[in-house]
């Protein structure tokens, strides 16, 4: 089975804006490499994860703030796209809840592609969410929740973390298939074999 | 799945697409007379400063306040940023204890003024337990205790055509807030 013109717009686009999001996640995370729990968190006080990074504050924050809303707005728009598009085409009850036999993709596969789109992008979209004044002002639950402002930016981290290893995953499956003819499926939608598990 | 195309098709997605920028262009004349667009809103990051702050607005368009906490949440640690201005003008206020101080407050105002700091703490107060995060990523909790900025405003008498709040500080750094519609 192909995949839909609307699968691959949308993965390139979630693609693209994660580069950017990783990039200028790292640019913010550098001005204060420390993580903490709870609703506050600075130097002096006791941290959750103190990363093997330098603080640079050398004014990074600035274009890498810009650059992760920016991104994360069309991250989120995207996901949405996709999610309402396969909803509607039933895209995920056929290749991921109730695959036909043989199954597209293996369970291992579409337990961490529902984990990812239906667990880890909402828990960004969330954390990211809580720790804005402006949201939580008006829906405090989403940081109370959390446990806190400082706790909902380490959760932000770790996701992001996993979301990084998942992608860094599915690049070496995508490879270990056969990269030029599962890329070359991804873009322009051809057949990329018809009997093989694809990635 | 047909790859044709008809002429359904063309009318169809040509009417889409019709409709989409009408619809676009209805959404921007909207959205910039309930003051949603931001004055950055133009150059590589507009779009997403745009839709930031629409929804920003929208969002607490009833007023919502920042989250307060109780007395027993204060931070302990209070962290200072970076060392203390070093321009000259600063460090002979602090020589004399601020009572040269003036808080100058122009721009679209009806009475210009200089407030001084006995001026200031002779206003009515308020108090407030608030979460303060650096856009560094620390955080701390603290009570403030002060004239409220809007009672400030009031006082100079703020032009219904003001939208913003600026700030100056000492090492020529601003910081600007919008003001309540």
């Amino acid at each position: 089975m192909r995949h839909s013109a609307l699968v691959r717009a949308t993965h390139w686009l979630t693609a693209a804006s994660f580069i950017a999001l990783v990039v200028s996640g790292v640019a913010i995370l550098l001005a204060h490499p420390r993580l903490y729990w709870g609703e506050t968190g600075a130097v002096g006080t006791p941290s959750l994860i103190d990363l093997p990074l330098p603080f640079m504050l050398t004014g990074q924050s600035g274009w890498g703030r810009y650059l992760h809303f920016l991104s994360a707005w069309i991250a989120v728009l995207t996901g949405t796209v996709y999610v309402l598009g396969g909803l509607r085409a039933n895209h995920f009850g056929q290749d991921l809840f109730r695959p036909a036999h043989p199954a597209k993709y293996n369970v291992m596969q579409r337990i961490t592609y529902a984990a990812v789109v239906f667990g880890l992008f909402p828990l960004m979209i969330w954390t990211g969410l809580a720790m804005s004044p402006a949201v939580t002002s008006v829906l405090p639950m989403l940081v109370t929740f959390m446990g806190g402002q400082q706790s909902a930016r380490t959760v932000h981290f770790i996701v992001a973390t996993v979301l990084v290893l998942f992608v860094v995953g599915h690049v070496a499956m995508v490879a270990f298939a056969g990269f030029r003819r599962h890329v070359g499926a991804m873009i322009l939608g051809g057949e990329p074999s018809a009997s093989e598990v694809q990635t | 799945m047909s790859r044709l195309i008809t002429r359904r098709k063309v009318i169809t997605t040509a009417l889409t697409a019709l409709g989409g920028a009408s619809g676009l262009a209805v959404a921007a004349r909207l959205a910039d007379r309930y003051g949603l667009i931001p004055p950055d809103h133009g150059g590589l990051y507009g779009a997403g400063e745009t839709l930031t702050y629409a929804s920003h607005r929208l969002l607490t368009a009833r007023g919502s306040l920042a989250r307060e906490f109780s007395r027993d949440h204060i931070s302990k640690v209070a962290p200072v940023n970076g060392p203390p201005p070093t321009a000259f003008d600063y460090q002979q206020l602090l020589r004399r204890g601020f009572t040269n101080w003036g808080l100058e407050i122009d721009g679209l105002v009806a009475r210009p003024s200089s407030l001084s700091l006995a001026d200031l703490r002779g206003f009515p107060v308020s108090r407030q337990i608030t979460h303060q995060a650096c856009e560094e990523g620390w955080s701390f909790i603290a009570e403030w205790i002060g004239v409220p900025l809007g009672y400030v405003l009031n006082l100079v008498g703020a032009s219904p055509n003001a939208r913003y709040v600026v700030f100056y500080a000492y090492d020529d750094d601003w910081e600007s807030i919008d003001m309540a519609t």
